[in-house]
Order: structure tokens, then C-alpha cells, then sequence
């Protein structure tokens, strides 16, 4: 029996949300029968993998697959899944979030009726105290068409429509296989090597800028706890492995990696530098400079971006390291934070 | 910062490419001096990833990726043009090897002589045995090249790709490519390219580039081959007239006429044979003059296609072309030492 969508949620130890995340996706207006289900347990220790069999034995359209090793990533489950799935459209959940009623049905009406290899929409994240309306961010210059509910990507602009993450989208699945695209096991960034590495193939993508069908719960212990030297150094490895696979097909490199390099200088203000040896941080800028000399990096990235990244790309490391620490400062006080808010405004 | 690009344009050559891609690498003038363009024309099989692992390893091996197919090697060329940093280029096909040093002679000799264009011999393997191939049989003295100026430039009668070292700045400077549309296309080029040079260099004894027809998708030994390069010659000598170097058209063309029959002698019906010289004929006709034809052969039969008697000339092909065939018949020929 084939089914139109697979939707592929790797779980690991989300024995508290993982009824809600499936729930979504049951109560899809698509129809749950249009729907194959994949649950990858990626060697839970808690009741998740219960809960799994549970749906498993209730309904003939979920599938689970029960690792007996943890990978640590949820790479694994989305790569098998894809591998096991027998529809022709994928999409994404990760066990925290849940989907909008109506997501299943918008994403896929929308690319048939297009003709489209790619459709995605806005989303929100929900923390403990609010809820942010997200839209997903592109670059002005390469839109082929807009309207009032969508905005169209062709074959040479898609790329650049900065939609990095992967569960308020569709796939299509021969575009996955042909193209052998997967996720890597990494810490970070897998879900942008893997949809940056799909768009290059797509020839009409398609952003529904009015419907948000995606609901993220987001933590707040995110960015400033676990980011380390470490941590730079393999999301930095990440960025350039995909810069590697998609240097031949002439893209604007320097705009397609803005956004990464943008957020590395903002976790590195962020973290505790005083925690990291100084070699390392110095390592890793040096690192950085390498990076932004081959893709020929020359976008703006904010005034006082610009500013630390002229000594960078001088190998002035030293005084780049004080100007992040500053930054670091101003961040971490409450006080000079707001000075800072008001000047930038 | 470069001496010399190459560029290799791919489509679907898995089983060769890692040879290919070698050979630049072992180059006597060292891979450092070298900037290898890898142009895929969107091939299906596991050249893209080949291509991948040496772009990673290597940072003067460039990656050109395509989302659409273009048919041809011409598409992969022109990208190449286009995209050398280095002042002088050289043009690999995804199946052939180069000999360890011909970068290395090539880039002396055109520096040396400050020519548009040095080049060599290429030798044929057909995974059996290898034959040279050689063009010219005149010698200069003292030297071990030949240099060819001016007029005679245009003449040149060797029309390859393979085994050449161009001036990229006479190319771009101008609009030299590879087109498209048409077949016949490096007879075309190098023409169009003979028409803008002033100075070559040709070093005649030495066999740089090896040329593999084991699973040549090209075929020499079809009609559509053959119409595609009379229908070429027309569109050059088109050109020429624009130049106002159509006084060459003769010797140009000479050389293009005893490849058109010696072709013919491999095709095996009658019918195609025909639809060739019916071609042939209206080629000569719009030509107000005549090819130079030095081999008695040539003579005979384009003696009946220029007077429509083309059934005698196609009875004469078979004959001709049945003799190659036969091996007693070719060591005759031999003994008695034709021109």
C-alpha cells in the first residue's frame, strides 16, 4: 500500500512529548491514512519506545524502527526513515514539536498545484513565556514572483531562500535519492547541510508567507550553555563540508553562507571566552578567515560585525578576541544591554 | 599564478575519469602550475562524485556543476574558457590521458617562441595497440618544431583539439568558442581560431596526447558525421570570405576532402554514400573554385561527383574501400610505395 506522505520522527527519551507530537500529525485534515508514519527510537532509555509500540500496534500506517545503540543525533532516524519509507513526499517532525492541523494538506496541495519540488511555510516558537511568529527569511533580490499569500522561487533563486530548517516543509523523495542527500551525524547544522543541499536541485520552490503550520517548542537553555570551542570548530567543519559540495554550481557563496557566518561571530560573543585558552579561540578565527577567503566572502554583516571582521581577515586575532569579549560584556549586563538596544535602534 | 588551465568537460565517464584526471597530476611541470577545470554536464552515473573527492583534496581542481544536460563537449569547453585564470589553456576529453610532459614542452615552446598556439602529435589506442598520428611532413632545420606565421597559419591543416596549448587572451579577445549547434565543432574551432593566429608552433615528432577510441561515443563512420563536416566546411568558408582570407579556401579544404573519402570507404551502403556526395557535389558547386587534390585517388572519383555521375563514384568508393579492407590488397599498395 503506498501512501502520499511519509512523515519521519526520529525519538529519543521524549516520553513527555511525544504523544503530542504524534497526535499532530494523526490529526492531520490530509487524512492519517494519506499518511505513513515512521517512528525511528533511537535507543531510548525511558518510556518512549512504549509509546511507540503503542500507536504501532493501533494503526497499520505507523511504522517503527527500534535501534538497540543510541547515534546521539536525530540524523540516523531521518536518513533510515527516508530509506524506508514508500511515498513519493517526505516530510519532518522532531519529537518536541507538533504540526498545524492544516500543514499536511497546504504543503501538499500547494506543490502539486505548482508543480513544485519545495514548499514551506512560516512557523512558531513557543517558549515558557511567549509565543514568536517566525517567517522565514530570503534575500529580496532573488524572488521570481510574489503574491499575496506566496512567494515563488525559481530553479537559479532557490537557493537562496534561507529556509534552514526542515519541519515546516515538503520533499520530494526522488530528489532525496537521486541526489544522495542525507543528513550528517553532527552535533549541529545537519538540518541546514541537508536543505541547503536539497534546494540546489530544486527548480520551483514555493513559500507560503500567510500560514504558519509548524509549532516549535523551544528551550531556553539553547545557544548560551552548550556552545564551547568544540562546538564552533564541528559547526564550522559542517559549513564548509557543505560549502565543499556545492561550490561547482556557481552560486553566490557569499550570500548563501551570510547567515552562518553571522551566527558564528554571534556565539562567540556569547559564550564565556574566558573559559577557552586563548589558542583555540585564535585557532578557530584563523579557521574562520580561511573559510570567508574561499568562498569570497564579501556581504556586509552589520556595522559592528564588519568592524571585528576587518582585524579577523588581517589576522589581527588579538584585537578581534577583545571586541568579542566586550560584546561578550555588554550582553551578559542587563544594563549596558539596553544602552546597547538603544543605540542600535 | 597559474601557467596553464585544462579543462575537462564530463558526462558519464566513470570508467575513465580517474585515469584522465591522473594524468594531469603526474605532469613532469608539476599539478601546482596547473588549474584543472572538471565541467559536468549534469552526468548520471558516479562521475559527480569523483569529481567531488578530487576538488576536496586538490584546491587547484576546480568543479563546475550543471543542473541541465547540454548534449555535447562543447558546453564544458566554453564554460572552461570562460572561467581559466591562466593565460593559456588546453582542452582534455573525460576519456583520454595526456603524456607526462606535454605541459611542459608546450608551455616552453609557446613562451619561448611567444606563439598563440603550440602543439604536437596525438597517438590512437584502441586498447590494442597505439599509432601516431602525425600531420605535417616537412622539416625545419636546426629545430626539432616547426614555426608557422602568417599565411601559413591559416593553412594548417591540422584541425584537432587534443594536444593543443592556446593563448586564451587571443580567444576571448575574439569571441572564440566552441558552438553548440553545430557538429563538426572542432574543425570548426580550430579554423575560426587559424583565422586569428599569428604565430604556431608545432612540435611534430613528439606524441603528447593519447587519444582512447575503445568506447568512442563519437561515430566517424556514419553519414550524419559526414554531412555535419561538409556542412561545417560551408559555414567556414562563409567565415573565410568575411575575412577575406577565402584565396585559402583550397587548402583548407584539400585536406577536408581526402578525410570525407577516406571516411566514405568505411560506409557500407550504397545509399549513404550517395546522400554524402549528393552533399559533397553541392558543396563544390557553391564553392567558385576548386579543391587542390594531390592524391590520384581523390582525383578520380571527385571527378565523377562534380559531373552528378554519382552512382559510378559510389561504385568506385566500394571498390577503394573494399581494397583497404583486405589485407593482401594493402600490402601490394604498400610495396609499390603510393603517395
Amino acid at each position: 500500500m503506498n501512501y502520499i506522505i511519509s512523515v519521519i520522527i526520529p525519538c529519543y527519551n521524549a516520553e513527555n512529548t511525544i504523544k503530542r507530537a504524534i497526535n499532530s500529525v494523526i490529526n492531520q485534515s490530509f487524512g492519517f491514512d494519506n499518511i505513513e508514519l515512521i517512528l525511528y527510537d533511537d535507543a531510548s532509555t525511558d518510556n518512549t519506545p512504549n509509546i511507540i509500540s503503542d500507536y504501532a500496534d493501533k494503526y497499520p500506517n505507523v511504522v517503527s524502527i527500534f535501534s538497540k545503540n543510541n547515534s546521539g543525533h536525530p540524523s540516523k532516524g531521518r536518513n533510515i526513515g527516508v530509506q524506508h519509507s514508500h511515498s513519493d513526499y517526505i516530510m519532518f517532525l522532531d519529537n518536541d514539536d507538533e504540526y498545524h492541523e492544516d500543514l499536511c494538506k497546504n504543503l501538499y496541495e500547494e506543490l502539486i498545484s505548482q508543480n513544485a519540488d519545495y514548499v514551506s511555510c512560516g512557523y512558531i516558537n513557543m517558549d515558557e513565556i511567549n509565543n514568536h511568529v517566525m517567517n522565514v527569511p530570503y534575500f529580496k533580490d532573488y524572488i521570481t514572483e510574489e503574491f499575496d499569500d506566496k512567494i515563488i522561487f525559481d530553479s537559479s533563486n532557490a537557493i537562496y531562500f534561507e529556509n534552514r530548517i526542515i519541519w515546516n516543509c515538503i520533499f520530494k523523495k526522488d530528489i532525496i535519492s537521486q541526489n544522495n542527500l542525507f543528513f550528517p551525524e553532527s552535533d549541529y547544522y545537519e538540518d541546514i547541510f541537508f536543505s541547503t543541499k536539497y534546494m540546489v536541485f530544486v527548480n520551483k520552490a514555493i513559500y507560503l508567507k500567510n500560514y504558519f503550520g509548524l509549532y516549535r517548542h523551544v528551550r531556553n537553555d539553547s545557544l548560551s550553555n552548550s556552545f564551547d570551542m568544540d562546538a564552533l570548530n564541528n559547526l564550522l567543519d559542517v559549513t564548509i563540508n557543505l560549502f565543499e559540495d556545492i561550490k561547482g554550481y556557481g552560486f553566490n557563496n557569499s550570500l548563501i553562507f551570510k547567515g552562518e557566518i553571522y551566527e558564528f561571530f554571534t556565539r562567540i560573543y556569547i559564550q564565556n571566552l574566558d573559559k577557552s585558552s586563548k589558542q583555540d579561540i585564535i585557532s578557530f578565527l584563523r579557521r574562520l578567515k580561511k573559510f570567508e577567503e574561499d568562498i569570497k566572502f564579501n556581504t556586509s554583516l552589520g556595522f559592528i560585525f564588519n568592524f571585528i571582521n576587518y582585524f579577523i581577515l588581517k589576522e589581527h586575532f588579538e584585537i578581534s578576541l577583545f571586541c568579542f569579549k566586550i560584546l561578550g560584556k555588554i550582553y551578559r549586563s542587563n544594563f549596558l544591554r539596553k544602552i546597547y538596544r538603544k543605540l542600535i535602534k | 599564478m597559474f601557467k596553464i588551465s585544462i579543462i575537462i568537460p564530463i558526462y558519464n565517464a566513470e570508467k575513465y575519469l580517474k585515469n584522465t584526471i591522473e594524468s594531469v597530476i603526474r605532469q613532469s611541470m608539476g599539478f601546482e602550475n596547473i588549474e584543472l577545470l572538471l565541467i559536468d554536464d549534469n552526468s548520471k552515473d558516479n562521475s559527480k562524485n569523483i569529481i567531488q573527492e578530487y576538488s576536496r583534496k586538490y584546491q587547484n581542481i576546480i568543479p563546475f556543476f550543471s543542473k541541465d544536460n547540454h548534449g555535447t563537449a562543447c558546453y564544458g569547453r566554453n564554460v572552461g574558457i570562460e572561467n581559466a585564470s591562466s593565460e593559456y589553456v588546453m582542452f582534455l576529453d573525460n576519456d583520454d590521458v595526456l603524456d607526462e610532459e606535454i605541459c611542459e614542452k608546450l608551455y616552453d615552446l609557446i613562451i619561448e617562441e611567444n606563439a598563440d598556439l603550440s602543439c604536437c602529435n596525438r597517438l590512437i589506442d584502441d586498447g590494442k595497440s597505439q599509432v601516431s598520428y602525425s600531420f605535417n611532413k616537412n622539416k625545419t632545420a636546426g629545430k626539432n618544431y616547426l614555426i608557422l606565421e602568417n599565411d601559413d597559419v591559416v593553412t594548417f591543416n591540422n584541425i584537432l583539439v587534443h594536444g593543443k596549448l592556446f593563448k586564451k587572451s587571443v580567444l576571448i579577445k575574439n569571441n572564440l568558442r566552441f558552438h553548440e549547434d553545430k557538429t563538426s565543432e572542432d574543425f570548426i574551432f580550430c579554423t575560426e581560431c587559424y583565422l586569428h593566429f599569428k604565430k604556431i608552433v608545432y612540435l611534430d615528432e613528439y606524441n603528447g596526447y593519447v587519444w582512447n577510441i575503445v568506447d568512442s561515443s563519437i561515430s566517424h563512420t556514419n553519414d550524419a558525421y559526414l554531412i555535419g563536416n561538409i556542412d561545417a566546411s560551408r559555414y567556414l568558408y562563409n567565415e573565410l570570405k568575411k575575412a577575406n582570407k577565402d584565396q585559402f579556401a583550397p587548402k583548407i579544404f584539400k585536406f577536408t576532402l581526402s578525410v570525407i573519402f577516406r571516411y566514405c570507404f568505411t560506409l557500407r551502403s550504397s545509399q549513404d554514400i550517395k546522400k554524402v556526395l549528393k552533399k559533397l557535389y553541392d558543396f563544390e558547386d557553391e564553392l567558385n573554385f576548386s579543391i587542390e587534390k594531390d592524391l590520384l585517388y581523390i582525383n578520380i572519383i571527385n571527378f565523377f561527383v562534380i559531373r552528378r555521375k554519382f552512382t559510378i563514384a559510389t561504385i568506385l568508393i566500394k571498390i577503394m574501400g573494399a581494397m583497404t579492407r583486405n589485407n593482401f590488397i594493402k600490402n601490394i599498395y604498400r610495396k609499390i610505395g603510393a603517395s
